[in-house]
């Protein structure tokens, strides 16, 4: 297990390699030009050309290209061009709340589709089954931040359940909460319409198979049927498709988190494109991308505890 | 504050390797004298009566920095750790959520009513009217939209104001692009643009502007004073006619980016509808915000759709958009997408431009013969015809009715309301 763990992350580095360079010739390639993002529609080409200079905006790319990745290799982040803050800084107060709302959202989604999905399994082609499709291919389409609207109108604005602003004081745990709960239930509620939908596929592939049958038949009861043996030899396919899902949600954590003012990573980058601030952008990618494979090599690991004929060296 | 911090702010800026998005507006100080401790002299290279209304205090550039600050510590990234002497002091940033401030005891008018204020970063215009109307925020930067008015004045306790300083709206042709370079196809765009479409879309925070310089700006043109064939009003025959005598009765081709804000987009989406009659197709590339910037300083564009609020003064209005000098690709290059001062507007075969007339007006003592130069300045752009003038849209800004700002709301050059008088009351 360690050596594969070992292997994992040191296959990582490749890949964050060529994530960066791709980032980064990418955001240049945007068009825009951040000096006069940050100095405003009435400066002159010159002081434009002094910014330039003060930034090393106009050091020729492959200069810029290794000066960020030897900065990576020592842990800097570079700085926020507007303000001049460590975008380490920066991030260290606002990846908690990207990373809050991706937890919550996938084990919301969980909790919601998995029995949704085994729900919809049993009762295969039946009213309920037709139901919970179509909810399913109907929640899989709705955009996030058009439902985080509707939750912020409904339950903060009308029945004022729930703060409309911000993210909560983090070493408070009670304010985080609140604050983090419609944008979770946003973004958990469209999760768990693909979780269902795959939890239930994944569910009638199983429920089919000789085992199944052969449990039913020496007397079992069905919830053991279902739960022992039947659920756990269809997660792997779901498992595999949530981390993969991943990725989307932290795409839609980006919106949410706009909808709801939260100051968390996708709000910082959202802002940094307008800004076409590149250190901002570059890190950012690079901290998201190195979340997502974290987030896959512990689903790697977790197969080994859902099949036990997985194993690692 | 003294002097010695001034002379320190000022001889900064006059600095053109500082790099100041406002610098050209300080090149034009020769020296700074201290005269005594709370007397300074800033002497100018040549006569401008607009110095101090523009240039020197307070909008958009000319706030005092601290010297001691400056030389001790340096002043980069002086945002975050700005020493001044207004009426609140920063307490807290956190970035991209929100700014907090405490009053200043020592302020010099009298510390503020209010103790402590935070203002919201919020971008997302849907989040911050529900916040503005659940009354978790008290007063919000609005949106210049007749119908997101209407829907926030639904809400009992909510005041709208509406006021000046506006942003003036035109549409620019740039006459280095055929046939733009032709003064009959640019009359006939003009004449084809009919202002009332603009003034159906945006409604109650609309204001007709029908000189270079916005309405409400000192000494821009007054309609009653300015003849009827400039006032470009809207007859689609006479603009079909004039394309034809231009050469070009089958229309042609025109392209300009634009960026995604709705009160942009939708100027260019106008004239596209409304050009459409006389043949003209224009082709509209929208990008982002900072993208179209990008792209219209490089000459990108045919048509340029442009707002700016600036020092209620035509000389500011007329000195960026259409003074030699502010001409795009030039080092000296403001707004002038026009080119106008640059090109032969008229055909006639000479370049014509209103340089002479707008620094005439800026260094003349008189009030009444400086507004008469830059009448006759903006009577001769509209001749020309190098963009039309099309409205001010006036800022709004709404609050709840706890929220009393302490001063009548006339017009205002900040975007936000003055505070140092404000107060909340009982609710």
């Amino acid at each position: 297990m360690t050596t594969f763990i070992i292997r994992r992350l040191l296959l990582a580095i490749p890949t964050i390699l060529v994530v960066i360079t791709v980032v980064f010739f990418a955001v240049r390639g945007l068009g825009g030009d951040p000096a006069m993002a940050i100095l405003g529609d009435r400066a002159t080409p010159e002081a434009l050309e002094v910014l330039r200079e003060r930034l090393g905006l106009n050091q020729p790319l492959w200069k810029q290209y290794t000066s960020f990745l030897w900065d990576l290799t020592r842990g800097d982040l570079g700085r926020d061009l507007r303000t001049g803050q460590p975008v380490s800084e920066l991030f260290r107060r606002a990846i908690p709340y990207t990373v809050d709302l991706a937890i919550w959202a996938t084990v919301i989604g969980i909790l919601i589709g998995v029995p949704a999905g085994i729900l919809a399994a049993l009762k295969w082609n039946t009213p309920l089954d037709f139901v919970g499709r179509f909810l399913g291919i109907f929640g899989f389409s709705f955009p996030a931040f058009y439902l985080s609207i509707i939750l912020l109108f409904i339950f903060s604005l009308v029945l004022g359940w729930f703060p409309m602003i911000g993210g909560g004081e983090l070493s408070n745990w009670v304010e985080r909460a609140r604050h983090l709960f419609l944008p979770a239930l946003s973004l958990g509620l469209i999760k768990s319409a693909f979780v269902m939908r795959l939890t239930r596929s994944s569910m009638l592939n199983v429920l089919h198979e000789d085992y199944i049958t052969t449990a039913r038949s020496k007397g079992l009861k069905e919830w053991v049927v279902i739960y022992k043996h039947a659920l756990r030899n269809s997660l792997i396919p779901v498992v595999t498709m949530i981390s993969v899902y991943m990725a989307v949600t932290i795409g839609g954590s980006i919106e949410v988190e706009m909808v709801f003012n939260r100051p968390g990573l996708g709000k910082f980058l959202i802002g940094a494109i307008q800004e076409r601030n590149y250190p901002v952008i570059q890190s950012g990618l690079v901290v998201l991308t190195v979340f997502i494979m974290l987030v896959n090599l512990i689903t790697d690991l977790s197969y080994a505890f859902i099949d036990p004929r997985i194993k690692y060296d | 504050m003294t002097v010695e911090d001034v002379k320190y702010t000022f001889d900064r800026l006059k600095n053109s390797q500082l790099g100041s998005p406002y610098g050209a507006k300080f090149l034009a100080i020769d020296n700074v004298k201290v005269v005594d401790k709370y007397t300074v002299q800033i002497i100018l290279k040549k006569p401008n009566t607009f110095f101090i209304m523009d240039q020197a205090f307070a909008y958009q550039a000319g706030m005092i920095v601290c010297k001691k600050q400056g030389e001790e510590k340096g002043l980069k990234n002086i945002g975050l750790y700005v020493i001044g002497t207004g009426p609140f002091m920063v307490e807290n940033y956190k970035a991209k959520e929100k700014i907090t401030f405490v009053r200043n005891p020592n302020y010099f008018r009298g510390a503020p009513t209010i103790e402590r204020l935070e203002m919201f970063f919020m971008p997302n215009v849907a989040s911050r009217t529900m916040a503005f109307i659940k009354g978790d925020l008290d007063a919000i930067y609005g949106e210049r939209d007749t119908y997101w008015v209407e829907d926030v004045k639904k809400t009992k306790t909510v005041i709208v104001d509406s006021v000046p300083l506006g942003s003036g709206c035109a549409i620019h042709f740039n006459m280095t692009k055929k046939p733009l370079d032709n003064l009959k196809v640019r009359k006939a765009l003009a004449i084809a643009t009919d202002r009332k479409a603009f003034k159906q879309y945006f409604g109650a925070v609309w204001h007709e502007m029908t000189a270079p310089v916005p309405p409400s700006y000192y000494a821009a043109l007054p309609k009653e004073k300015t003849p009827k064939e400039l006032l470009y009003e809207y007859d689609l025959e006479k603009a079909k006619k004039l394309l034809a005598e231009a050469g070009y009765p089958k229309g042609f081709k025109l392209m300009g980016y634009i960026t995604d804000k709705p009160y942009y987009k939708s100027i260019m989406e106008i004239c596209q509808e409304l050009w459409k009659p006389l043949g003209v197709q224009l082709e509209i590339k929208g990008v982002d915000h900072t993208t179209f910037h990008a792209n219209i300083r490089k000459d990108m564009n045919d048509v340029i759709v442009y707002y700016a609020g600036r020092a209620p003064v035509a000389d500011s209005y007329l000195t960026q958009w259409y003074y030699s000098k502010a001409s795009i690709g030039k080092p000296t290059a403001i707004t002038n997408f026009s080119h106008y001062g640059d090109v032969d507007a008229d055909g006639d075969g000479k370049i014509d431009s209103v340089d002479r007339l707008i620094e005439a007006a800026r260094g003349e003592m008189n009030r009444e013969k400086q507004r008469q130069l830059y009448y006759e300045a903006q009577l001769q752009i509209l001749k020309h015809m190098p963009a039309k003038p099309l409205h001010e849209l006036t800022k709004v800004l709404v609050r709840h009715n706890w929220f009393d700002p302490g001063v009548e709301i006339k017009g205002s050059m900040i975007f936000g309301y003055p505070l140092e008088k404000a107060r909340i009351l009982k609710h």
